[in-house]
């Protein structure tokens, strides 16, 4: 196989358990109240297309963080222009996680997204860095 | 200062993985005979007909469409047809910066409809949300065909009855004109409009059905007609897929150095907005051209698809409301909607002039100089900073978007004027 089929392959067919990428796990807030991680759907990001995120809250212990109200924004620092679309975030019901719906991305580079979390009294925000194109990583057995 | 002459012969350049990653995502597949995508890119009810799953009446649902685009008797004069401006011998472009019809001169140039079906949006400013929306509002609009629905429910009626019902189910009888006056819609001329109010809601749900249905068989037919690939697609592709023994398609020094300014990141930066196969993320961008009326684009844009009679979250869609995505997650406010208008495809670029939303620029070049110098007047959203490239690398970023031409991946019939052996 050569090495493009090769850059293919791991962008498109899986070989093995799919793993997050690094910078999209186990974010903290900037105050420490909250650990978030975010992933996506399939192996790897498109562009333009609307798509939905999952979004995990927990506590600084672990615990999950089922009753927040979260907001998301995202955008291009070096570009100075946010997303194309107006995410939203809803309770997942099926399990300790949140629904990011509206995600979109028109172009490759280096996106933020600010989500912010307000529990309670404790509100706090994340920062996560991600460049597209991303994939999950493969690990090989 | 040497003035580096087009390199016609062939050349080979080592890309990096990652540059090849992005040629891949660019490329339109050579081997795909039956159009740009397959089904699984198109999500259920996006822009599709009512019997998506059913190939034979897709197909009569387009030799509909085909007929109804040709037809000017689908316009208040009996003159005008959607081909008027959207000509098949120049890429459903007519080759003008704006268009003028009668008396009346339209406010922006006539976009192609090749590839178009692809978007999530549709017009300069994405008013509308999907094809056969789209197909309905010319129909109606004074300053182009001019008719009104009861009209065209009445035309269809009278000639189209046995293939409407092949595709759609049982047409109403709109003869009795004490019901269905003559002429009536809501967008109509005073006594049009007066009309209309006067009717029935039933009556009137019936003719706006059929005419929806006269939109979904325009849409049928607009979407086969896709961008064939080009010299780009065939080198990509043999880059990608190596067959041994086999002439291997070339491209010229300039043409792949100006592949390697339009990707990049730093010189040409165009595939910030000109991605994917059709060179296009269809968002909505501000290039801040000038323009010889106000014109908001996408901030008025965004807030007419809201209100639109016809949109996703419309009783006329088909599909489950959940899949309305795109209008319900629409950015709707903020500085980035001012003069914001629809990047379009960037396939057979070379043979759709003028360009930009008022035809402003009349050659390839001209476009190539702007962004050069672009900024944004004081006061004004623009998105672009000037490019500041030398006069060889503006001509090596043209040499390469000529490669993008293909031409329509489409049967020839498609193309001809269906009605052009009867005499209509």
């Amino acid at each position: 196989m050569n090495k493009f089929s090769k850059i293919f392959c791991l962008l498109l067919f899986p070989v093995a358990e799919p793993a997050l990428p690094a910078n999209l796990a186990d974010i903290t807030s900037e105050k420490g109240h909250f650990q978030i991680r975010v992933d996506f759907p399939g192996n790897s990001v498109p562009l333009n297309k609307m798509q939905q995120w999952e979004l995990h809250v927990t506590d600084s212990e672990g615990t999950p963080v089922n009753n927040a109200i979260i907001s998301i924004s995202g955008g291009m620092p070096s570009h100075k222009h946010g997303m194309p679309s107006s995410p939203e975030v809803i309770r997942n019901t099926s399990d300790d996680s949140y629904l990011i719906n509206g995600m979109k991305f028109q172009m490759f580079g280096h996106w933020r997204l600010n989500i912010s979390i307000s529990e309670g009294n404790t509100t706090d925000n994340a920062v996560i860095d991600f460049k597209l194109p991303i994939s999950h990583h493969h690990e090989q057995k | 200062m040497n003035v580096k002459q087009p390199d016609q012969s062939s050349f080979n350049y080592d890309w990096t993985d990652e540059e090849l990653y992005i040629l891949s995502t660019l490329m339109i597949r050579t081997d795909d005979q039956t159009g740009l995508f397959n089904d699984t890119n198109n999500p259920p009810g996006k822009n599709n007909d009512l019997h998506e799953n059913n190939h034979q009446v897709k197909g009569k649902t387009a030799a509909l469409g085909h007929k109804f685009f040709f037809d000017t008797r689908l316009s208040g004069n009996g003159k005008v047809s959607c081909a008027s401006c959207h000509q098949p011998s120049l890429f459903f472009t007519d080759g003008k910066p704006l268009s003028r019809i009668g008396n009346h001169t339209t406010k922006r140039h006539t976009p192609t409809v090749v590839g178009v079906s692809e978007s999530p949006w549709f017009f300069w400013d994405g008013r509308k949300d999907s094809l056969w929306s789209q197909a309905l509002e010319p129909l109606e609009n004074k300053a182009e065909h001019a008719g009104n629905r009861v009209y065209y429910a009445r035309i269809t009626d009278q000639f189209y009855r046995d293939e409407y019902e092949a595709v759609f189910g049982i047409l109403p009888d709109f003869s009795d004109t004490d019901r269905f006056p003559v002429n009536a819609g809501p967008s109509s001329d005073a006594e049009g409009q007066k009309a209309w109010q006067n009717m029935t809601p039933e009556d009137k749900d019936l003719v706006t059905s059929v005419f929806v249905n006269i939109g979904r068989a325009i849409a049928a037919y607009e979407s086969k007609l896709q961008p064939a690939p080009g010299r780009f697609d065939r080198y990509v592709s043999s880059l990608l897929h190596p067959v041994p023994d086999t002439e291997t398609p070339s491209l010229t020094a300039d043409e792949i150095a100006g592949i390697r300014l339009f990707i990049s990141e730093e010189k040409g930066q165009c595939l910030r907005c000109h991605n994917g196969p059709l060179l296009t993320n269809f968002d909505f961008q501000a290039t801040s051209v000038p323009q010889n009326s106000v014109d908001t684009g996408r901030q008025e844009g965004i807030r007419k698809a809201l209100k639109d009679e016809f949109n996703c979250l419309s009783k006329h869609n088909q599909s489950p409301a959940n899949s309305c995505q795109e209008l319900n997650y629409a950015k709707q406010s903020g500085i980035e909607l001012e003069r914001a208008f629809k990047v379009p495809t960037l396939r057979n670029i070379a043979d759709t002039a003028p360009y930009m939303h008022e035809g402003q620029f009349e050659t390839l070049e001209e476009v190539m100089r702007y962004y050069n110098h672009a900024a944004p007047a004081p006061g004004q959203h623009g998105e672009l900073s000037p490019l500041r490239l030398f006069p060889h690398e503006l001509k090596q970023i043209t040499a390469f978007l000529k490669t993008l031409d293909g031409g329509i991946a489409t049967e020839p019939q498609w193309l001809l004027n269906p009605f052009m052996e009867k005499g209509i």
